[in-house]
């Protein structure tokens, strides 16, 4: 990511009724915000809504075909798909609340020294990202993933270590603008502590943004969870993942197409709700950005 | 010219140091006794084991394995691999060499222009039916995970109608899919950028002047307007190229293509690091070196970033 | 056939928004002889420029010539169609902007950008359009043009681009000129360098030009004639030296007065009181009333005309005649 768009971002204080109308007149991002939701909702509900336990298996019934028991029939081990795919989207939202809590805490919390501190905590900070920012991404959370072996753990771990340095960046060039603004030089002045003036004056007039990037983020946050474990280095079985499903089914896709398409379908919907809903926000608050995609 | 090129030559030297750094320390770190991985059945045999260690140069402190192996890979030996007892790495590399390259540059090849090119048409007829078109396929693009993708296109192409093969390597018809998968995301992402940068510059000062001047339509858009559109298109190509090379070690784990990123995956189940490590490598200095090109580029076509010190605009 | 070469008449431009259309410029007439050079003044926003693109019909997609005709050379230029428009622009018709900064473009030289003019126009290319170009620099007054012929935009100063602006526009001898504000960014002596190119150039090449300025400093050095806008109206056309020694409106007469001169014995330079109203919220009667002096209850009721008071004299005032023919009260510089 480069520094180009932070000068564009600048948000103002803004009615939250307001908000939350133009919201709601915005027809993608009112169909982003439901399918989130209920992505959420079948994560909350899985163990309610799904028939079957996810690692119930009856290798006699491998592959069945969608009937009135199985709706969309069954995978190698015989385990119901529908059930996995609910369960699925717990792995998927679980894996990508955390990368984006732990990236978010630490990428802002870095971001946010390095850039009002400047100096060497800025040197440290910038470097520690440039070293990221040299691999292509999900190259990097295969090294990582390889050193610490496959579980859904590592998934969270290599993910994060690839996504912090973007909000870091992203936060650091946020606060290089702030730091210069009135009211934060007048905290300056009367002495306010460092910590004080990040977290009362600054944190609030950066939060915006974040929010674009983080719900803009977390698509691609999923999309990677699925990519590790499609190569077999993230979730691990019986845990069901969207991308482990969508490999099992693709080496059955001829024969028993049910298992990869539904798995596809489900990861396709989830991560163009995320997008719609992302863009939404974006529209939302970064007026400046908005219109670029009308 | 020739100093600006020098210049990002020399700006590669940290990315290489780093990712030497890295995967030598990944290397250390990973779990398992390499020695133990290639006696899987002769484990017992405590005299190979201590002659493997000294081939493999196991049994020397780890700052000197480290200086030999920053030694060997300035010569362009990556050591030997462990899966395939006494051959070298490099030659275990040797096939994906030739695949993984060319699939990735043949989906930018696809990607680049097509992204370009629709992003922007959709800009000159901002608010008609072919913007409207392009939009539905950016959205579609960036949005749709490329396994999904990929499982979606085999499914209807190949097994429903036929007309591609589902999986393989090596002809015309089997690299098709494999590079619309990598190439389809990219182009969206970088027609989606288009887009926007062309609706930016037709409104320039230049461009009602290219008009005033009396020329075509078309000689103002492409000429003068695209022109300006290509630099920081560019610049965004060299970026998300690290996306692209992503996406190959998935496609060529669905497609079973040997190319470098199906091996990588193959030999961290294997455990043979050495093999997996060089990849990683290898794409971060690939990745390194297309931003090098973008970066020349970029410099080629605009007159302001030749100058010392100047930045891309 | 008229002696004119540009007869604007009752021309009106309108702008496309979010709540309808908004008339920017209403029933504009004027006429441009051959060689002459017409200076158009008003405060920004008063619709001049808008006014200079019409007639080149590059309003772009929001704009529209609502109503009226361009009439240049006996064609209407706002029922040309694109292919034709496009014989007229840059070949019988130049134009220059006011920032020379962002006129060319960045990444062609300034040679290439030249010849392009004279590839589409005139099917120069090649060693011949080089030498054309070496040649139009040379006339413009830029020293060693062969070199600066290779020379991009970022490479010169903006008094250079705005001298290779004007050999661009000049690059087919066309019949007029439309400068736009062609000195607002550049330093006061450049000013003075460039006007004096583009009259020595008029003079040469028999191009009449049209020159839009907000200053009244500007058309006084050059115009033959003055067309005063104000609010998307002309409320004064007058030649040059009429206007200057006897302004026939009371809006023509604050301008003068506003202007800066060695001559003034008071250090404070009068304003005119109020803004420029919208487009959008035009005051009803004549539209100056708000900020006039001078303005009796008839100029609330009904927006003026424009009256003749003398050959090529127009005024848009009711007491126009008054203004020149006896002294007015209320006029005198506000300290």
């Amino acid at each position: 990511m480069t520094d180009l768009p932070v000068a564009a971002i600048s948000v103002g204080p803004a009615d939250p009724g307001r908000l939350a109308y133009r919201f709601v007149r915005d027809p993608k991002a009112c169909a982003g915000a439901a399918i989130v939701v209920l992505l959420v909702a079948i994560a909350a509900l899985a163990p309610v809504l799904a028939p079957y336990p996810y690692d119930d298996t009856d290798l006699l019934a491998a592959w069945v075909p969608p009937s009135s028991a199985h709706w969309i029939g069954t995978d190698k081990l015989g385990r119901d798909i529908l059930s996995r795919l609910l369960f699925g989207a717990r792995t998927s939202l679980l894996v990508s609340v955390s990368v984006l809590g732990i990236t978010l805490t630490v990428g802002m919390a870095l971001g946010m020294l390095a850039g009002y501190l400047g100096g060497w905590v800025d040197s440290v900070v910038s470097r520690l990202a440039d070293i990221v920012f040299a691999f292509p991404d999900v190259v990097f959370a295969i090294l990582v993933a390889a050193v610490l072996g496959p579980s859904m753990l590592t998934v969270i771990v290599a993910l994060s270590i690839v996504w912090w340095p973007g909000v870091a960046r992203l936060t650091r060039a946020l606060v290089l603008v702030q730091r210069n603004e009135t009211f934060v030089e007048a905290a300056v002045v009367c002495g306010t502590p460092v910590a004080r003036i990040l977290v009362r004056h600054i944190l609030p007039n950066i939060v915006p943004p974040l929010i674009v990037r983080a719900s803009i983020g977390i698509g691609f946050i999923i999309m990677s969870e699925a990519t590790l474990s499609l190569l077999g280095l993230g979730v691990q079985e019986p845990q069901p993942s969207w991308g482990s499903m969508i490999r099992d089914g693709l080496e059955a896709l001829r024969t028993d197409p049910y298992l990869a398409l539904s798995g596809s379908a489900m990861l396709a919907v989830t991560i163009i709700g995320f997008n719609l809903l992302g863009d939404g926000l974006r529209d939302l608050l970064d007026p400046k950005l908005a219109g670029s995609l009308r | 010219m020739t100093m600006f090129v020098l210049r990002r030559l020399l700006g590669l030297m940290p990315v290489l140091a780093v990712a030497i750094g890295l995967t030598f320390a990944a290397l250390q770190a990973l779990p398992g006794d390499p020695v133990a991985v290639m006696l899987s059945d002769h484990s017992a045999d405590a005299e190979l084991a201590a002659r493997l260690r000294a081939e493999y140069g196991l049994d020397q402190p780890v700052w000197r394995q480290f200086l030999t192996y920053v030694a060997h890979i300035a010569a362009g030996d990556f050591g030997l691999s462990f899966r395939f007892v006494h051959t070298p790495v490099i030659d275990v590399l040797a096939d994906g060499l030739k695949v993984s390259p060319i699939l990735a540059l043949a989906a930018l090849a696809v990607a680049f222009p097509l992204g370009a090119f629709a992003g922007s048409y959709a800009a000159i007829h901002r608010n008609r039916w072919p913007d409207t078109a392009v939009i539905l396929f950016l959205v579609a693009g960036i949005s749709i995970p490329n396994f999904a993708l990929a499982t979606f296109l085999v499914y209807v192409l190949s097994i429903k109608l036929g007309v591609l093969p589902v999986a393989g390597w090596g002809t015309l018809d089997r690299a098709v899919l494999p590079v619309m998968i990598l190439a389809i995301p990219c182009a969206a992402y970088l027609a989606r950028l288009a887009r926007a940068l062309m609706l930016e510059v037709l409104q320039h000062d230049y461009v009602r002047t290219a008009r005033a001047k009396g020329m075509s339509e078309r000689a103002v858009v492409w000429r003068h307007a695209f022109r300006n559109v290509l630099v920081p298109l560019l610049t965004q190509t060299g970026v998300i190229f690290g996306g692209l090379l992503s996406t190959t070690f998935v496609v060529e784990t669905i497609f079973n293509i040997p190319g470098l990123g199906r091996l990588a995956i193959q030999s961290i189940f294997a455990r043979d690091y050495p093999v997996a490590m060089a990849i990683i490598l290898l794409f971060t200095l690939f990745y390194a070196v297309i931003n090098l090109m973008v970066d020349v580029l970029c410099a080629a076509i605009d007159p302001r970033l030749r100058a010392e010190g100047g930045s891309r605009p | 056939m008229s002696a004119k070469l540009l007869e604007v008449e009752e021309l009106s431009i309108a702008f496309r928004g979010l709540r309808g259309a908004t008339e920017v410029l209403s029933r504009v007439s004027f006429a441009v002889a051959p060689g002459e050079i017409v200076g158009v003044v008003g405060e920004s926003g008063s619709g001049k420029s808008v006014m200079a693109l019409a007639i080149m019909r590059l309003l772009g997609d929001d704009g529209v010539i609502s109503a009226g005709r361009i009439r240049f050379e006996g064609r209407d230029l706002a029922a040309l169609g694109p292919a034709d428009l496009r014989q007229v622009r840059g070949r019988s018709i130049g134009m220059v902007f006011q920032e020379p900064m962002s006129s060319l473009n960045p990444l062609l030289t300034v040679g290439y950008q030249l010849a392009e003019v004279l590839a589409t126009h005139l099917r120069l290319t090649g060693v011949a359009a080089r030498r054309r170009v070496v040649e139009l620099l040379d006339e413009v007054g830029i020293a060693s043009p062969a070199e600066r012929a290779g020379a991009y935009p970022h490479q010169l100063s903006g008094g250079l681009r705005q001298r290779v602006m004007i050999a661009m526009a000049m690059a087919c001898r066309p019949k007029l000129l439309i400068a736009d504000e062609p000195t607002t960014a550049l330093d006061v002596t450049i000013q003075a360098q460039i006007l004096e190119l583009m009259r020595r150039i008029s003079r040469d090449a028999g191009t009449a030009i049209l020159l839009i300025t907000h200053d009244m400093g500007v058309i006084a050095r050059m115009a033959e004639r003055v067309l005063v806008v104000y609010a998307g109206q002309i409320v004064e056309d007058a030649p040059a030296r009429a206007l200057f020694a006897r302004p026939a409106h009371p809006y023509t007469r604050l301008l003068l007065a506003a202007m800066p001169s060695p001559r003034r014995k008071t250090a404070r330079l009068p304003v005119i009181p109020g803004t420029l109203p919208a487009p959008s919220r035009l005051p009803p009667g004549c539209r100056f009333h708000p900020r006039c002096p001078l303005a009796v209850d008839p100029c609330r009721a009904s927006p003026p005309d424009m009256i003749e008071l003398a050959a090529g004299r127009h005024t848009r005032c009711i007491r126009g005649r008054e203004l020149l023919t006896q002294s007015v009260r209320g006029l005198e510089p506000v300290p």
